[in-house]
């Protein structure tokens, strides 16, 4: 074992040739494979043009899966090519999970045969993304199947930022009424954001979250405005990331933003081989912190090299 | 072996209610008992079609697809169903068919290509024990 190219060529060939006419089921087997695969055996070729990968993320209840759907319906319609990545929680106690996501945008997919769409559970990654969604998201990009790739996150709170990682654009949705100003300036997942979106806008008090939001938030993109249910707002939302990846792809923006999550990714997959390795070995409870530290490194070394 | 790669992942399980038949609560009693046995499980909600179906078995590359009917049409939806998951090679996931389902149609679905019928009144252990034992053993043959 060791380091292992999962795909072959002519694998990649294959499962695009079959995405073409809609037959999406090598794709799926093979995100299959990376998500059951550790990420440091996952070795996957860059692929030769970019493709949008836009996070949608935001506490639970917003509207992130409708919006969603809603998304998928504006950008196919618009020429696109749609794949979405949506991610709920596993249980801690079982393992299990229950993937509901699909639920909100089977809607959108009737008729609309070129997206692609999985439910990933988050097996026990703490960011709100799985630990295997980049390299599920870098497979898609590579097949060259899809324009835009969208990842609903679990429901995320304040400090799960892990999305930023993955996307080359956050957007934030949120809801009328969930707290004061003061939410707004907080740290954590509202300073990520590229754009917000306050969705269900038709509720009471919109217009000043909107407000508060474009004060507080002096780096972002937009403010949009959105009541998902009925679709307003969202062709908005899709023109604004047309925008933005002009905006990235000129003067080698996307290629900054990526470059720079670049060690930052690498030490999360070592991070994730190092945890791997304490969980399989027998630690001394009474030694030092610092002697059961290096006896994991130890280990882990020695695994790396067999 | 590493640890993470030493076990076997998760089976995946999509459940889906087809056709005009709005009353989930038993498929929702059987996605909560197949997570709390370490499964993940789509459930793709009510007023489903088969060709929706199999577009969730098929992109969420899933083990197991169970089919849950309270309104008599079971024996439409499963037999199309079976043809499109032939037509689309993905005859190797375990189908298993769930609800109010008369004992005398259990043969005529089996002959289609299901699995396995569970009928009302079967212990949510009872269909997580023939699942676990079984699902693999599809995705293989």
């Amino acid at each position: 074992m060791g380091r292992s190219t999962l795909f072959e060529s002519d694998q990649i060939e294959t499962l695009v040739a079959k995405g073409r006419q809609g037959h999406w089921a090598p794709l799926a087997r093979a995100v299959t494979v990376v998500e059951n695969s550790p990420p440091w055996e996952v070795s996957i070729p860059r692929a030769p043009r970019p493709c949008h990968i836009v996070g949608i993320t935001g506490p639970p209840g917003a509207g992130k899966s409708t919006l969603t759907g809603r998304l998928i319906e504006s950008f196919v319609d618009d020429g696109q090519r749609v794949a979405v990545l949506a991610i709920d929680p596993s249980s801690p106690l079982s393992g299990g999970a229950v993937l509901g996501d699909r639920v909100r945008m089977e809607t959108y997919l009737t008729g609309r045969p070129g997206v692609f769409v999985r439910s990933l559970a988050s097996r026990g990654s703490h960011g709100a993304v799985a630990g295997s969604t980049r390299n599920i998201a870098r497979l898609l990009e590579l097949s060259g199947l899809f324009d835009i790739v969208l990842i609903e996150t679990v429901g995320a709170g304040q400090t799960e930022v892990a999305i930023v990682e993955v996307a080359d654009t956050v957007l934030l949705v949120t809801v009328p009424g969930l707290g004061d100003a003061v939410q707004t300036i907080k740290a954590g997942l509202m300073e990520v954001a590229d754009a917000f979106i306050v969705n269900m806008a038709d509720r009471p008090g919109a217009a000043e979250t909107a407000r508060h939001l474009r004060l507080a938030a002096g780096r972002v993109d937009a403010v949009y405005k959105t009541v998902a249910i009925e679709g307003t707002g969202v062709d908005q939302v899709r023109d604004g990331m047309y925008a933005r990846w002009r905006f990235l792809l000129e003067e080698g923006q996307l290629e900054a933003r990526r470059l720079e999550k670049w060690g930052s990714d690498a030490a999360l997959v070592a991070e994730a081989w190092v945890a791997d390795t304490a969980g399989a070995i027998a630690l001394d409870p009474h030694a030092t912190m610092q002697d059961s530290v290096d006896q994991i490194l130890k280990e882990a070394s020695r695994r790396w090299n067999r | 072996m590493t640890s993470a790669s030493a076990s076997l992942p998760p089976l995946k399980v999509v459940i889906a209610k087809p056709g005009l038949d709005g009353h989930d609560r038993g498929a929702k009693v059987v996605a909560r008992a197949l997570r709390d046995s370490g499964m993940e499980v789509v459930y793709t909600g009510i007023y489903q079609s088969p060709e929706s179906i199999l577009r969730a078995v098929v992109q969420e590359d899933a083990d197991v697809l169970g089919l849950s009917s309270l309104s008599g049409a079971h024996l439409e939806y499963a037999r199309d169903l079976c043809a499109l998951l032939k037509e689309n090679d993905r005859q190797d996931v375990l189908f298993v068919v769930g609800g109010t389902i008369p004992p005398e149609d259990a043969e005529t679905l089996k002959g289609y290509g299901v699995h396995e019928v569970f009928g009302p009144g079967t212990p949510t252990a009872e269909l997580v024990e023939y699942i676990s034992s079984n699902a693999r053993q599809a995705r293989l043959a």
